[in-house]
């Protein structure tokens, strides 16, 4: 885990960690980083806890640790603090996922299964991500938040199932966002049932239905038996 | 009831003053037409049925978060006070209005299903009658599968176990194909989340698209081809 995911290994959650107040001698950019990132856990811990509706601009600066009129010199409303979250998240979890499969080497099941490992354990270190990307995004009733949740989904069975082998069925649209509803179904219950550290859990299983989508099940079941 | 439906005796104008005399009609008796004609019980059922129907339309076209009691009680043309005669509540009259329109869309695909014997085939039938929903009751499949999520802990549960019913019936596929041993866990439901996910798009694009029913065929092999295998599904997709 690269420090870019600070929102969501703990050191930089809200009250664990703080600016004394008054002069503390701080470079003037470290201090702007540190507020946006703890704005941003805010955001994270408030919507995981309340859910998008009930979040209030109270809640966030309370999970924060700032002040009210710290949020406003970075965002205007509750909806901009969000997609601007929302944004950081999908991005770095895509470019990670995108790293870990390149650094898999050349079979394409084993990329898959990298890349969804790492999905998974970046989710699984923080459930809260879970709560506030996949629960809180169809429940919030907003269609802007509706649409990046949307492409978020379809960026993340995109990178999922790239360099597939030329000799694979290519799934269509429709069964890619199946797949990947799906997927995310997975993942919410998993979170719902108390379950959310161990979503590790869940590779062999996503594994198979994405090599199934691609390759029929057959081959499949075989390759997520070989790369396992 | 029968009453209101009175023949027309005609102008009640030189006769009466001659003849026998006959009832003016119902339009000179004076008071509105109708309504008090009614029976209690009659106009209370009415109302009722106008605020769940009221209650979805208006959901459907503002969203949950957005929709307050005066836009429903607006397009139900029903009074505050009357309303409060006949629901708790506005939390109470949505959790109705889902319900209601839940048990209306069950009804015809369990109906596709019974006629069915065989389980490919009930999953073409339930799959079919589910889109039919979808695109002849638009604003009822916005209400009930998407704007729903938006509609507090106890109507998502409502809307998880709609969803776990589908699960349960699509798992009893495990017995019917020769694929199904060794079939991963949760494969049910990360079908028919994946299925809901994608019509919740659709009806999301708002009718930008082909019509639903257009999906059937891709949206059966999603389903079904994971028990069935690929050539089993063409051939049930073909409408064999």
């Amino acid at each position: 885990v690269t420090k870019r995911h600070k929102a969501g290994d703990g050191e930089s959650r809200p009250g664990l960690f703080r600016l004394p107040p008054g002069r503390h001698g701080l470079p003037r950019d470290y201090v702007v980083r540190n507020q946006r990132e703890r704005i941003t856990a805010g955001i994270v811990a408030s919507v995981a806890e309340h859910g998008y509706a009930a979040t209030t601009i109270t809640s966030i600066v309370a999970a924060a640790g700032v002040g009210r009129r710290t949020f406003y010199t970075y965002f205007s409303s509750k909806e901009e603090c969000y997609l601007d979250a929302f944004e950081q998240l999908s991005t770095h979890l895509i470019e990670d996922m995108r790293a870990a499969g390149k650094a898999a080497g050349p079979a394409w099941p084993a990329r898959v299964r990298a890349r969804l490992a790492v999905l998974l354990d970046l989710l699984a270190a923080n459930p809260d991500l879970v709560r506030f990307a996949l629960i809180a995004p169809p429940a919030a009733g907003e269609e802007t938040i509706a649409e990046h949740y949307r492409d978020f989904l379809l960026g993340l069975i995109g990178v999922l199932g790239q360099g597939a082998p030329s000799g694979s069925r290519k799934p269509g649209s429709l069964t890619q966002q199946a797949l990947v509803g799906g997927i995310a179904a997975l993942l919410v219950a998993k979170v719902k049932a108390g379950e959310g550290e161990r979503l590790r859990d869940l590779e062999p299983a996503i594994l198979e239905q994405v090599l199934t989508a691609y390759l029929g099940r057959d081959a499949a079941a075989r390759e997520a038996r070989e790369s396992a | 009831m029968g009453d209101l439906r009175r023949p027309n005796r005609g102008p009640a104008s030189a006769v009466a003053i001659v003849g026998p005399v006959s009832p003016l009609p119902d339009a000179f008796a004076g008071g509105a037409i109708g309504a008090g004609r009614l029976p209690k019980e009659v106009i209370a059922t009415r109302r009722r049925r106008r605020l769940l129907e009221a209650a979805v339309v208006v959901i459907a076209r503002r969203g949950y978060t957005a929709t307050t009691l005066d836009h429903i009680l607006g397009a139900a043309k029903v009074g505050v006070g009357t309303f409060y005669e006949l629901f708790e509540s506005k939390e109470d009259l949505l959790a109705r209005a889902h319900e209601h329109t839940l048990a209306a869309a069950r009804e015809p695909i369990v109906a596709a299903i019974a006629a069915e014997s065989d389980w490919g085939r009930q999953v073409r039938a339930a799959l079919a009658a589910l889109l039919a929903l979808i695109a002849e009751r638009p604003l009822q499949a916005r209400f009930a599968l998407v704007e729903v999520q938006g509609g507090g802990p106890e109507a998502l549960a409502r809307y998880e176990g709609m969803l776990a019913e589908a699960d349960h019936a699509l798992r009893r596929g495990r017995g019917a194909g020769a694929l199904a041993p060794g079939l991963p866990e949760g494969l049910e439901h990360s079908l028919v989340s994946g299925v809901a996910w994608v019509l919740q798009q659709r009806i999301l694009s708002g009718g930008r698209e082909a019509d639903v029913r257009t999906l059937a065929p891709q949206l059966l092999a999603i389903l079904a081809e994971p028990y069935l295998g690929e050539e089993q599904v063409r051939r049930l997709g073909a409408g064999d």
